[in-house]
């Protein structure tokens, strides 16, 4: 998708339960279409304190924001990270094709990983809306994202 | 008790800006920041594997969202408000193709179709593709307000424990939607209370 201006000043968050914080809607992304979300975020000092990053498709939470998932390092200091969420159109028998890959760091420390999807198949209707989620376990700290863009991939 | 505002806070206050604000600096509230306690479009929840229905969500729109078009129906079913201070962003973007004047085919579909074509039968021009996802994300808003260019739609939320009284829900409403406010006791907030207005021409 083209986006073609505006402010893009970042969401934040203080929510110690799961909230949805970014949304790109107007989506069509069919059966069998690759597609690609990238987003960066970041994590406030504050206190020493857990905060995760997960996905949601249409409805759907497909990558759960919890322990195992996308995080930070928990440590007490300004963090920051990018995300790289990959999927497809979901086509019988191809339910839970996607994963993420991540890196995260600040001061001495970093966290990277990659993630498999949830236990959740993803929805078999077309792909509208896919929204990031984040938590912190301390509200202490604040979560920050910015910068998501969902591309999809030519399949011939 | 679940507060929505439109746009990011003018004040350029974020999350934790915010709950400073309502908390420390200017005692505005008790923002909810119990991990069990989830709002969600659907009621407020304790989440989890055997996540349990608490009660009915108690909201309050300002006049600003409803002015745009943004009503509780706005919110997709699955909507999750989570707790404390959020500012949150919905992106859309309008499909466009350029076709043949009076049909949908491209110009390779429609030279594909008919063949050789003189130029001066031509006559292109550029169509608003309205997707299965556009017709939904339209649908979400009042009719005839859905912005027809892309655009970012910014939401500030707070949930306090309580409902505010009108003097705090005034004072919250102008610092996140009001033109000049003036923060109280600005010295009480730290840099990395506020974000910085970021910009970008699509270039």
């Amino acid at each position: 998708m083209t986006w073609v201006g505006g402010n893009t000043t970042e969401v934040t968050t203080t929510s110690t339960t799961v909230v949805d914080l970014i949304a790109v809607s107007s989506l069509s992304i069919g059966a069998s279409i690759p597609f690609l979300v990238i987003l960066v975020f970041r994590t406030t000092a504050g206190a020493i304190a857990d905060a995760f990053l997960g996905f949601k498709i249409n409805t759907t939470v497909v990558m759960s924001a919890a322990v195992g998932g996308i995080s930070n390092t928990g440590a007490n200091q300004a963090e920051s990270g990018q995300v790289i969420f990959n999927g497809r159109g979901t086509a019988d028998p191809y339910l839970r094709v996607g994963g993420a890959i991540y890196g995260m760091g600040g001061g001495t420390t970093q966290i990277g990983l990659q993630i498999g999807p949830d236990n959740a198949n993803f929805p078999t209707a077309p792909l509208t809306d896919i929204v990031s989620l984040g938590v912190v376990s301390n509200a202490a700290i604040s979560l920050g994202s910015d910068e998501m863009h969902v591309y999809t991939q030519a399949t011939s | 008790m679940l507060y929505i505002f439109l746009g990011y806070p003018k004040t350029l206050l974020n999350a934790g800006g915010l709950q400073r604000c309502v908390g420390r600096v200017e005692q505005l509230g008790i923002l909810e920041h119990n991990p069990q306690v989830q709002y969600r479009k659907e009621g407020v929840f304790i989440p989890g594997l055997h996540e349990e229905q608490l009660y009915q969500v108690e909201h309050r729109l300002s006049q600003d969202c409803l002015d745009v078009g943004i009503t509780w129906d706005w919110f997709n079913e699955n909507w999750a408000f989570g707790n404390g201070v959020t500012v949150h962003k919905t992106i859309a973007v309008p499909e466009y193709k350029i076709v043949v004047h009076g049909t949908n085919l491209s110009l390779e579909e429609f030279l594909a179709w008919r063949g050789r074509t003189p130029l001066a039968e031509l006559e292109l021009e550029r169509m608003h593709v309205r997707h299965e996802g556009w017709e939904k994300y339209e649908a979400r808003w009042v009719p005839g307000t859905c912005p027809q260019v892309p655009h970012i739609v910014h939401l500030t939320w707070l949930i306090t424990q309580y409902p505010l009284p009108e003097f705090a829900y005034q004072r919250l409403r102008q610092v996140v939607e009001g033109e000049e406010t003036t923060l109280l006791r600005r010295h009480l907030y730290r840099n990395k209370d506020f974000s910085a207005v970021r910009r970008w021409d699509g270039r």
